[in-house]
């Protein structure tokens, strides 16, 4: 009987079966994917941190990465251990409370793995006892969460070819699909799908269709062999359709597009696959025969909205091309778009939800100005949709022009095929603390949308762009970082600011909440390290 | 082999492209890699001016393949990976900015111009020469490396014609009425740290500020009809002596 009671007072350490990454919201103590569940709505049923109390927020931990690369993991937490990765592809599980490591699984990409941009890492995924992650030299590892002993490493493909695995995979049942990216160095990008147990491939997706597949004919000439379409971030799931989401990166060269005639399937859609065998059932476009670098490199947002009357199942996109779109997610069909951030490359867009663009804005021998610039209106950073509010966040940048040339680039395996340079006054990183523009050369904002309008239901601006994600939760509070390291608690509802602390370094990453022993947390990456928080007193 | 053959030609000081081809072709990878900084014309920005002919780092084919390859250590200058001969078509076309340019040449004499900076001119109040001076203008200690003699007298006489925002001035009113006037040294959503006239550094949250402006004009007076053609010759001399 004390050995029942004993055993019973141990704290719960289940496996995350796949049953609990299906219902992985209704247990927000957890969280056990990169975007909190497979819609994929950064958005958290924890309601302890509230705006009532959000003014007693306080730092609790800090884990300082022991990399001066960049910071963009969003960590696990499974039952009260969190998961996270350090650049470039070092795992850690720590004590979630206090920040003590218990183990830390060291990785070493080749040295000549040298990605576009940056030796980074987005995060895992976890089935059973199992981590999963990708690797800068395009390696898919698979890693005991007790002990932090590595348990396979297949080769995806040859790094020395331009490919790499950066974003957190997803487990759909019993298998680990990942993306490659490389899209700046003429890959031929491709989603795939391993084992969990065993890591041997099941299917192979190619993001751009070979001689005799729907779509190979939108390739002029042979330009399909490297016409790059990275996956840069992770999937979404919906499990009743069965139908898994990902978003397609740019066609290459990047801004020279001659070389490439056609609308260049699938880079710069979003594509649903059937996960247990990688056979496409729709895709929908966003930049056909894209000439600006505008990756459709998003995080497909899931919502179950009424939508002009019926329930319907929706994808919510706020894409790099400046247009926010609803689709319907079971069939691809565009419902409805709007811009929502300055743009001069498009009239609008058709029923289809094409894009009809304005003749000569292509890049040019001489240069083109564009609004958006070149890293887009947002970009890879998670948005977040609660259902409660009803609003869609992202973090956009705004007023914010590139002047686009382009040249002839020769392809060279493993080497830059990019056919072209974007300027901007503003940089596409943080590099220094003086802010050297004005606020007409570009500012960012935290925007919240409706999605049955597209219209801006609220602001926050600031005087430097941001490269955050962003997390909302049910008592509803949103929380992001900035480029200026700022970290937000905002009121959902109407944007005004609860809570601020300055953590100095930027973010690139999202914020993400868990639970343990019933309190709250909140954990960001800022610069080099991870500040975790939570409320005074406890 | 070829990249290691390169090296040994930038090491031996050898630019072994230099036709007129090598220049356009330098030129495409300038305006791509080079002008967001220095410039579209290469007279500078964020960056150095490179019309000179002299270069901070040294001015023969090897110190500038060193400092295009391996980038400039303390600087914003990153390293750029292109290909050895890309590095010299580089080279090849920033020493035809420096030829081709025109520049007007130096006619004064840099002792007058020195008395003239550090009399008349008043130019210590806001600049620092070589340790001595004020901090709230540029830095003039190295401006002839930076600005060409032509760049110089537009300073001097049209000094609002560009003036770069780290050097953009700020006011600021508190709501408790202390006023505060300076360098604008940086600035986010929430607050703004200056350089102000008495050269403290001052830090303001902006919730605290009943007024704030930007000033990007200027501080600096236009001294067209305050000095004469001669000595506004020596001050340029004097300038352009600088490095």
């Amino acid at each position: 009987m004390p050995l029942i009671l004993l055993l019973l007072s141990l704290p719960l350490c289940a496996q995350v079966t796949y049953e609990r990454l299906l219902n992985a919201a209704a247990e927000p103590r957890n969280w056990l994917t990169y975007s909190g569940s497979y819609m994929s709505q950064r958005y958290s049923q924890l309601a302890q941190v509230t705006g009532a109390n959000a003014a007693n927020l306080e730092l609790k931990w800090v884990y300082q990465a022991q990399s001066l690369d960049k910071f963009e993991t969003t960590p696990l937490v499974v039952d009260g251990v969190m998961y996270l990765t350090q650049p470039p592809n070092d795992v850690v599980a720590l004590d979630a409370r206090t920040g003590r490591v218990f183990w830390t699984y060291e990785y070493n990409p080749s040295p000549r793995a040298d990605p576009c941009c940056g030796r980074v890492n987005r995060g895992l995924a976890i089935l059973g006892d199992t981590l999963f992650m990708g690797t800068i030299d395009a390696h898919l590892l698979a890693i005991d969460a007790k002990s932090g002993r590595l348990k396979w490493d297949v080769t995806v493909f040859d790094f020395a070819q331009g490919y790499s695995l950066m974003h957190a995979p997803l487990v759909v049942k019993d298998k680990v699909i990942v993306g490659t990216a490389g899209g700046e160095f003429g890959i031929r990008g491709f989603l795939a799908a391993y084992s969990a147990d065993t890591g041997k491939e099941v299917w192979r997706f190619h993001t751009i269709p070979g001689p005799g597949e729907p779509g190979h004919e939108t390739w002029g000439g042979d330009s399909w062999k490297r016409g790059g379409a990275s996956v840069w971030v992770t999937g979404s799931y919906d499990p009743v359709l069965n139908l898994t989401y990902w978003g397609i990166g740019n066609p290459g060269p990047d801004w020279n597009p001659d070389v490439r005639p056609g609308d260049n399937l699938y880079s710069d859609s979003v594509v649903a696959l059937n996960p247990d065998t990688g056979k496409l059932k729709w895709h929908f476009q966003f930049t056909p025969h894209d000439e600006w670098d505008w990756d459709a490199v998003q995080v497909p947002v899931l919502a179950d909205l009424t939508w002009q009357g019926p329930p319907r199942k929706v994808m919510l996109w706020g894409n790099r091309n400046a247009f926010f779109y609803v689709l319907d997610r079971e069939t691809g069909k565009f419902l409805f778009g709007k811009p929502f951030a300055r743009q001069t490359w498009a009239k609008g867009l058709d029923a289809d939800g094409r894009p009809v663009k304005i003749p000569g804005m292509g890049p040019s021998a001489e240069g083109t100005l564009v609004y958006p610039g070149v890293q887009g209106a947002t970009n890879w950073y998670s948005p977040s949709y609660s259902p409660r509010t009803g609003l869609f966040y992202l973090s956009v940048w705004d007023n914010y022009s590139s002047i686009y040339h382009k040249f002839h680039t020769d392809y060279v395996p493993g080497k830059r095929y990019l056919g072209g340079s974007p300027r901007s006054v503003v940089s596409p990183t943080r590099r220094e603390s003086v802010k050297l523009w004005s606020e007409e050369a570009g500012y960012g904002a935290v925007r919240a949308i409706d999605p049955h309008t597209g219209d801006v239901k609220w602001e926050f601006k600031t005087a430097d762009v941001s490269d955050s994600g962003l997390l909302s939760t049910a008592s509803d509070l949103l929380f992001s970082g900035s480029r200026e390291g700022w970290f937000y608690a905002f009121d959902a509802r109407d944007g005004r600011v609860l809570w601020k602390k300055y953590l100095g370094g930027q973010t690139i990453a999202g914020p993400m909440t868990y639970e343990v022993a019933g309190r709250q947390y909140i954990t960001v990456a800022s610069g080099h390290s991870l500040f975790t928080f939570g409320l005074r007193g406890d | 082999m070829l990249p290691l053959l390169i090296f040994a030609l930038a090491q031996a000081q050898q630019n072994p492209f230099n036709a007129a081809a090598d220049i356009d072709a330098g030129g495409r990878l300038y305006r791509a890699n080079c002008a967001i900084c220095h410039g579209l014309d290469g007279t500078g920005g964020r960056g150095t001016n490179l019309t000179t002919g002299v270069y901070r780092r040294g001015s023969s084919d090897e110190d500038l393949f060193k400092s295009i390859a391996n980038g400039v250590p303390g600087t914003e200058m990153p390293p750029f990976t292109l290909e050895g001969r890309q590095t010299f078509q580089l080279i090849t076309f920033l020493r035809s900015l420096a030829e081709r340019k025109g520049e007007p040449k130096i006619v004064g004499d840099a002792a007058r111009g020195r008395a003239v900076f550090e009399g008349k001119g008043g130019c210590h109040a806001c600049h620092m020469v070589k340790g001595k001076g004020s901090r709230l203008g540029p830095d003039l200690s190295d401006t002839g490396l930076r600005w060409s003699p032509g760049q110089l007298e537009r300073a001097i006489l049209r000094p609002d014609d560009q003036v770069a925002p780290r050097y953009w001035h700020a006011q600021a009113l508190t709501r408790d009425g202390r006023k505060y006037y300076g360098v604008r040294l940086n600035e986010d959503t929430h607050s703004v740290q200056l350089l102000d006239s008495g050269e403290n550094l001052v830090s303001l949250w902006k919730a605290d500020l009943r007024g704030y402006e930007i000033i990007r004009r200027s501080t600096m007076p236009s001294y067209e009809g305050r000095l004469s053609r001669a000595e506004l010759n020596d001050l340029i001399a004097w300038l352009a002596s600088l490095r």
